[in-house]
């Protein structure tokens, strides 16, 4: 039989899924623009922003099942999990938006060692 | 047994006629602390509480084997007094059940048939013990009133200054808030948090958030054998036995 927890977390799993694939995307996304020397500052800058507010519901939906459904045992670890996987999936939206600034600043790869001198 | 336990348990078997409720039960419980028995309905957990102070006796077709040692002597030797141990036993019950008397009458009953005191003196044990199960405020102006005009959080607080009354050692309650509202339970878990501080306290719940609140040591019964026990916090947290993480997240119950 399905408990009612069950319904929440369920809810919380896929919302956490989605963010997932996302933060993979963003991570990518700058990771190639650096390489491949291509704008996409704005669309990186998007895509963080995005995260950052997905953070949120998964956050206020993890606090809703502790304070109805007060989670023990595996359910506690899993909802804890999940509220730190969330923390690290927006960070990595940061991170991405990070790289994609210092190409928008500092220029891609093949322009490295010319900077690294000026700063010398 | 170690001089931090209380109560000390070996080889417990308990049968109401052909029905073997308790298994071969080994457990120690600290003294100054909270115990909580949790298990699913019919597992044995008030049975097991009744045998610490001998009130399945009274039930005529149980039979029980094994010790039980209560401040390191065994109370199913032959010897034991049992209303002598049902005074260092004390037991609260699942609804609030006062005495057809005054309040004062009600704490006051137990240290006079125990000759312990009278006078100023059971005056002063009486005060004691309402201030103890925190209800000395609420009824100090009226301690010639029936205690039954008493709410049932106030009854069972009152039950509570009762069995601390006549200086007991143990405290055991069977399910004392399931009959309460919220505001009166918290009181009630509370005042169990606080008894700790002087009284080895058991306490059975089929609440598993109340267990998790107010107990330091948790023991899982099932089909009358103890699954695990242990800190509440490791049992609550990350159990290490299927069955129990099982019941405690409500896989069943």
């Amino acid at each position: 039989m399905k408990r009612l927890i069950d319904a929440g977390m369920e809810q919380l799993a896929s919302m956490l899924f989605r963010m997932g694939e996302l933060a993979q995307k963003t991570v990518s996304l700058s990771i190639m623009n650096y390489i491949e020397g291509t704008h996409g500052h704005t669309q990186v800058n998007t895509l963080s922003d995005t995260l950052s507010s997905m953070a949120d519901p998964i956050e206020d939906t993890a606090f809703e099942i502790i304070a109805r459904f007060q989670p023990v045992a595996s359910d506690l670890r899993i909802v804890k999990s999940y509220m730190k996987i969330c923390y690290d999936f927006r960070r990595y939206g940061r991170y991405a938006l990070d790289i994609s600034q210092i190409y928008e600043r500092l220029g891609g790869m093949g322009e490295c060692d010319l900077v690294f001198r000026k700063i010398i | 047994m170690s001089h931090d336990d209380k109560i000390d348990i070996r080889k417990l078997n308990i049968w109401f006629g052909e029905n073997h409720v308790i298994r071969d039960v080994d457990l120690k419980i600290q003294a100054n602390a909270v115990t909580a028995i949790m298990g699913p309905s019919g597992c044995g957990k008030s049975t097991m509480l009744r045998a610490f102070n001998r009130m399945n006796d009274v039930i005529k077709s149980s039979r029980t084997t094994g010790d039980i040692f209560i401040c390191e002597k065994n109370i199913y030797e032959s010897n034991t007094n049992v209303y002598d141990l049902r005074r260092q036993v004390g037991m609260v019950f699942q609804k609030p059940n006062p005495l057809p008397k005054s309040i004062y009458e009600n704490i006051a009953f137990g240290p006079k048939i125990h000759k312990m005191a009278k006078g100023k003196a059971l005056d002063k044990i009486v005060e004691k013990s309402l201030s103890a199960a925190a209800l000395w405020e609420e009824v100090q102006d009226r301690l010639t009133d029936s205690a039954f005009d008493l709410s049932g959080g106030q009854q069972q607080r009152l039950c509570i200054a009762r069995a601390l009354a006549v200086d007991p050692e143990v405290i055991l309650m069977d399910e004392p808030c399931s009959a309460l509202d919220p505001a009166a339970t918290a009181k009630i878990e509370q005042l169990i948090r606080t008894l700790s501080n002087d009284y080895t306290v058991v306490i059975v719940t089929h609440n598993m958030q109340q267990a998790s609140r107010v107990s330091d040591y948790t023991v899982f019964l099932y089909l009358g054998k103890i699954i695990e026990q242990g800190e509440t916090k490791a049992i609550f947290e990350n159990p290490q036995h299927e069955l129990t993480e099982q019941y405690i997240t409500g896989e069943f119950g």
